[in-house]
């Protein structure tokens, strides 16, 4: 690994999160109206016990300086605290970030498994009738909305069959002693399987479609031709040198998928009550409990750019022509 | 690629004829559904009776069903399509427009431009959609114009990263550094020589900003953020979700779905033979 390339991205990842906490602080200053309104409990009408608090909360300071307050408090790690529930945000909001990061993970490997499987198959396949039908089908899930296919599978798998469950992550009745226990339970895992299926329909097209055309790329490339000449069998120049060389942009655009999956991941949270971040931001948003929304959004964020950050480093790992040229 | 190869190309591959004709009906259906649809989007429809249909099925009155309150789905779909196609339109549009300047900027005049611009879409890349999206749309208030701004502002990353390196890799041609030597101003080797190799790449980038933009328009409706004023499929999906139709209704979450999905579609199939044009290793056979 070179040093210089790993600073650099560094120090971009740090631009990067002082823009996301930046835009997340003077977003929810643009609400019309007065900062108060939205930053104290709206329930809280007497007067003198809404000066005390904007006293206390700084709302009196001039912008700027509530900024700097803010950027300082986010460093010692404080969000603030909900209306709603009296509760450090950072409690609640890591609870949902928990959660969300289990979707996320094992969605990503289902979707990257299925999608690169099944367009090598595509690429090997070429102009067959399953390679057409196959990538119609593609195309038309690609443009069906997540939240429509989750609640396609919901009808199906538990209105209509009764199998699975289809809301939230455990039974009501159910309990585990210890965190590992809750996550491996056989009843948690019946609850990941609809919203992780949803993620995954949707989320595994566009790492099918780029493997197809990598996969065929190379295979029409000059070092298959003597590979073929090598007298080295169909199957293992398929498989040893054809797919090995098509993961590599697969690698490389896999920030830009995660990013895009993880940025549609609020509707499929609201299909199926999953408590994650971005059902925390529906729900924060809509009983006006704004510092639960911005520190839910500040999360989601700096999720996105550390997968970012990750991805960005084990492709140039992989691949040393990224590390020298600052295009991307 | 000129128009007489672009609509050869149409012409030769079925699915995308398929996909022309589906955005022309819904087209039409923006415009003229109004007025075509037999009732109301919110109108109660009541059985000579009086009784108010509730959750009927599909039939010749009511094609895609009724919903828990009584109101015609079909009507709903018709009313609903313009909302869907202007944001569509818009913010596919604009952000296809606003990548493409600043990736010819961020391209020819490098240095700080390029850092800068770069900088800003990789910060577009890293902004999760619907998370921001949401609050925007809370802060400024939901409707037409701020939707299509919310979508835009993401939006405009991909064609301006594609254009960037595609002007990157064309300054480095020998054509365009004949053109400086012979004494070709800036701005007119961009706009005369960078901008007609780029603009292809920006076009078909168009139809698939359509598509993100319907899919995204059709989520945040979902979610409650929609344009109040009217009644989008979104909104219509938003309603049966909260009226229990997975349980009681299909037709009602059915049909404002496969709407959404055979608009997107339909702009995929159409853009599909174009994608042969540009790299013919992907040409069948």
């Amino acid at each position: 690994m070179n040093w210089s390339y790993l600073a650099r991205r560094l120090l971009y990842l740090v631009i990067n999160l002082w823009v996301l906490i930046t835009i997340a602080f003077f977003l929810f200053r643009l609400l019309p109206g007065n900062p108060a309104d939205f930053l104290i409990d709206p329930l809280l009408t007497d007067p003198e016990r809404r000066a005390a608090v904007m006293e206390r909360l700084g709302l009196n300071d001039p912008l700027l300086m509530q900024y700097l307050k803010y950027l300082a408090a986010l460093f010692q790690g404080d969000l603030g605290t909900s209306f709603r529930t009296n509760l450090p945000v950072t409690e609640i909001v890591g609870r949902s970030f928990a959660n969300t990061m289990v979707l996320v993970v094992v969605m990503f490997v289902v979707a990257y498994t299925v999608g690169i499987t099944v367009g090598a198959y595509f690429a090997s396949r070429r102009g067959a009738l399953a390679e057409r039908i196959g990538g119609t089908l593609a195309l038309v899930v690609r443009g069906a909305p997540a939240f429509f296919i989750g609640v396609l599978l919901i009808m199906l798998f538990s209105a209509q069959l009764g199998w699975l469950p289809s809301t939230g992550m455990r039974s009501g009745n159910y309990s585990e002693s210890n965190l590992w226990a809750v996550y491996t339970s056989p009843d948690f895992l019946s609850h990941l399987i609809l919203p992780v299926a949803t993620a995954a329909i949707t989320a595994c097209v566009a790492p099918m479609i780029l493997m197809r055309n990598t996969m065929l790329d190379v295979m029409h490339s000059d070092f298959m031709d003597l590979v073929e000449a090598k007298g080295v069998p169909r199957r293992k120049r398929l498989y040893r040198h054809g797919v090995r060389n098509a993961l590599m942009p697969l690698v490389a655009e896999g920030s830009q998928f995660i990013g895009y999956a993880v940025g549609g991941l609020v509707e499929i949270e609201v299909v199926f009550s999953w408590p994650g971040l971005g059902r925390e931001i529906v729900t924060a948003i809509n009983t006006r409990d704004y510092l639960v929304a911005q520190g839910a959004f500040i999360y989601i964020g700096i999720l996105v750019m550390v997968v970012y950050f990750i991805a960005d480093l084990l492709a140039a790992a992989l691949d040393p022509r990224l590390r020298r040229s600052s295009a991307h | 690629m000129n128009i007489q190869s672009v609509i050869e190309a149409i012409r030769r591959d079925k699915l995308a004829l398929l996909g022309l004709f589906i955005l022309l009906v819904f087209i039409f259906i923006a415009f003229f559904g109004g007025e075509l649809a037999p009732y109301g989007p919110n109108e109660i429809v009541r059985n000579a009776e009086g009784r108010v249909q509730v959750l009927q099925g599909p039939s010749w009155q009511f094609p895609f069903g009724t919903t828990d309150l009584g109101r015609d789905v079909f009507s709903q779909i018709l009313h609903g399509t313009r909302p869907v196609l202007i944001v569509g339109f818009f913010a596919a549009i604009i952000p296809t427009a606003i990548g493409t300047l600043l990736g010819l900027i961020a391209g020819y005049v490098r240095k700080w431009a390029d850092t800068l611009i770069s900088r800003a879409v990789e910060i577009a890349y890293s902004l999760p959609f619907e998370p921001f999206a949401i609050i925007l749309l809370f802060v400024l208030g939901p409707s037409l114009p701020t939707l299509i701004l919310a979508i835009s502002i993401i939006d405009w990353r991909r064609p301006a990263r594609v254009v960037r390196n595609q002007v990157m890799t064309l300054s480095g041609s020998s054509f365009i550094k004949a053109a400086r030597v012979a004494g070709a101003s800036t701005s007119w080797i961009v706009l005369r020589h960078m901008l007609p190799l780029t603009l292809p790449i920006s076009l078909i980038y168009i139809p698939f900003a359509f598509g993100n933009a319907v899919l995204a328009e059709s989520a945040l409706s979902f979610l409650g953020f929609g344009d109040p004023k009217s009644v989008s499929w979104g909104t219509i999906l938003r309603q049966a979700f909260d009226g229990g139709a997975m349980d009681r209704g299909w037709w009602w979450m059915v049909a404002p779905g496969i709407c959404i999905t055979a608009a997107v579609t339909s702009v995929f199939f159409l853009t599909r033979p174009f994608e042969e044009l540009v790299n013919p290793r992907l040409r069948r056979g």
